[in-house]
């Protein structure tokens, strides 16, 4: 893709963190690196100092494409391929990105020695010690590698390399025909993450059978993490396909159109390692979601955000207090609504893993509907740490009290944009949770400048955060 | 302290602390056998090592003699490729030639750390680079009939480029 940033009509903000000394990274100073009207393009401007930055957070308005883009673009910037993207709604269609980067290699290139011992140089390693090599090198260079000459061939082309395979930055090279071509060294992969691939010829998702449905079948035995987020590569026919891996201990099927799989039916196998499930911003129904929970006994963490047909928050809570009762994380911003059926979310006080509970825009009630549940869950949920209760703008300081009270594992509390949170909410967490590390509230009058700046000097290992709007900050 | 001596094959002796000595799985298990921890006067020969690689190999285990053991965790495989430290960029900074002999040494003796980092150093050297420059680099003759290179191409060209 060729277009400017100004052409694609998003607003990017690049942070970097920075190196100041070599070897230590100053921990949560970000530094606006870039924004779009800035000037045109980020990497005229950073190329020289690129090599400095050492994580990267990019907040871009956009749809899947234009992300795949900035993925891109952020290359043409750093010079170096992101190691570690995460991705994070920020609001609607807007997405914030945070990607840790390579430390480029300061070896030095050498001129070519021709002869070493009477021996060309690379003939006398020992096979053993060119595997070795190779383990550090991506797909992209083991690809140049393999035709170098037979023997590098040989090695490069070894399934040793290809158990674990990470396509993202291939998303645009990945269809039907590059993975029939890659299907042969896909035979022993237990880690395949497609994320972001996209098959431009097709329109819709196909009904035949598609490379990536052999590919399925052959591993279906191996296979422990599989991650289509953001693909168009799922056919109906191929969602059984899936759910017949047995040993598969990860999922993610973000973003997935799940409209077309009507005839799917309920899996038969017991999903018995499966820990994770993503099924986020994806259209999955109550009925697949209850079928999916009810098959996987194991299940310790559950990302639901932003699915638009999930109305109803009570039948899949009461599914997972009954069938995955070792559930450690829940995520479901933007899913539920909570109108009047706030008895629901007691039953999270039934789940006594959680660690990690995330309801962000839970509440769109205009009025009150008090805050009992978050005692069930305060009074229950020993275990949680990490609580993000954002736009719920009527929660109080006085319904946050048990969770403040009584969860003192507690260390990352998020709640931006619920507008009735005072002081007293930021500095009883501060003194009553010895584990606390994040808090996050919204910019307010009430809470004033003073207050935080004192609670900041008083308790150093806490990061008090107080935004605008909605951003994720790590 | 007690001390061990280690002779190149060149003849060279170098006397060391059992502590860096052990550092050398190798060294380690050859100690442990042959119980010669207290013996200072027995000369343990090293008839792949020449005394300028050793001393290379020695002034590594020394800078690095405070460094955990490497645990095998398949699960960290991807994520440990990056890094090499401004100290170990620094050490590499070597000809090829040595480069390469390093790496047979420390596979030799099994130093796990510096096998590691100097294969690390290999491969940013591989990395980025066109099947052509490869060649040039290390001087390897492309063994390929055209016919076989390009099948090959057409097999790898999906994931060469990123």
């Amino acid at each position: 893709m060729h277009r400017s940033w100004e052409e694609a009509n998003v607003v990017v903000r690049i942070w970097g963190a920075w190196i100041d000394h070599p070897l230590e990274v100053i921990k949560g100073k970000w530094h606006l690196l870039y924004e779009t009207s800035h000037s045109k393009d980020p990497s005229e401007n950073y190329k020289g100092c690129s090599e400095l930055i050492t994580t990267i957070r990019i907040e871009f308005n956009s749809n899947i494409f234009m992300h795949n883009w900035t993925i891109r673009r952020l290359q043409t910037l750093t010079g170096v391929i992101p190691s570690f993207p995460l991705f994070f709604p920020l609001s609607d269609n807007v997405f914030c990105e945070e990607v840790q980067t390579l430390t480029p290699n300061v070896v030095p290139e050498r001129e070519p020695e021709a002869e070493w011992n009477g021996k060309n140089l690379t003939e006398a390693l020992p096979t053993e010690i060119l595997y070795n090599i190779f383990e550090y090198l991506d797909l992209r260079n083991l690809s140049q590698c393999a035709q170098v000459n037979k023997r590098w061939n040989s090695i490069a082309s070894d399934l040793h390399f290809y158990q674990q395979v990470d396509l993202r930055m291939y998303w645009d090279k990945i269809n039907n025909k590059t993975l029939k071509i890659l299907k042969n060294k896909l035979r022993r992969v237990r880690k395949l993450d497609m994320t972001w691939c996209q098959d431009s010829l097709l329109r819709r998702p196909p009904e035949n059978r598609t490379s990536l449905t052999s590919i399925l079948e052959g591993v279906k035995d191996t296979l422990t993490h599989l991650c289509l987020n953001y693909t168009n590569f799922v056919p109906k026919v191929m969602m059984p396909k899936i759910f017949d891996c047995p040993n598969l201990e990860e999922l993610r099927l973000r973003k997935i159109d799940w409209r077309d799989i009507d005839s799917w039916s309920v899996p038969c196998k017991v999903l018995i390692c499966l820990k994770t499930l993503d099924v986020s911003f994806s259209n999955i129904d109550e009925h697949d979601l209850i079928a999916i929970l009810k098959k996987a006994p194991n299940l310790e963490h559950l990302f639901i955000d932003d699915c638009n047909r999930l109305r109803n928050v009570y039948p899949i809570v009461t599914t997972v207090v009954n069938y995955n009762p070792k559930l450690k994380s829940w995520t479901s911003s933007c899913t539920f609504h909570l109108k009047n059926n706030y008895q629901a979310y007691e039953e999270f006080g039934k789940l006594t893993e959680l660690e990690y509970l995330d309801l962000n825009f839970g509440e769109t009630s205009p009025y009150s509907i008090g805050c009992k549940w978050l005692e069930c869950i305060a009074m229950n949920c020993k275990k949680l740490k990490r609580l993000e209760l954002s736009y719920w703008p009527h929660l109080t300081d006085k319904d946050l009290m048990s969770v403040l009270t009584h969860c003192k594992e507690l260390s990352y509390l998020y709640l931006l944009g619920s507008y009735n949170i005072t002081s007293w909410t930021l500095s009883t967490a501060c003194e009553n949770l010895p584990n606390l590390r994040h808090i996050c509230v919204s910019k307010r009058e009430e809470i004033s400048k003073e207050v935080v700046e004192d609670l900041a000097e008083r308790y150093k290992h806490v990061n008090i955060y107080q935004l605008e709007y909605f951003y994720i900050v790590i | 302290m007690p001390q061990i001596k280690l002779q190149s094959s060149d003849g060279e002796v170098f006397p060391i602390d059992v502590e860096i000595a052990k550092m050398s799985t190798t060294l380690k298990t050859m100690l442990e056998d042959l119980g010669m921890e207290d013996d200072d006067d027995e000369i343990v020969p090293l008839p792949n090592v020449n005394a300028a690689i050793l001393r290379k190999v020695l002034e590594w285990c020394t800078a690095h003699r405070h460094d955990p053991p490497i645990v095998d965790d398949p699960n960290i495989l991807d994520t440990r490729t990056n890094n090499i430290t401004c100290w170990d960029a620094e050490f590499l900074k070597v000809d090829q030639g040595t480069l390469f002999e390093l790496i047979l040494a420390a596979n030799y003796l099994d130093i796990r750390g510096l096998l590691d980092v100097a294969c690390k150093s290999v491969a940013t050297l591989i990395s980025g680079k066109t099947p052509e420059d490869i060649r040039k680099t290390f001087n390897i003759k492309n063994d390929f009939t055209p016919e076989e290179e390009e099948e090959i191409r057409k097999e790898n060209e999906c994931c060469a480029e990123k």
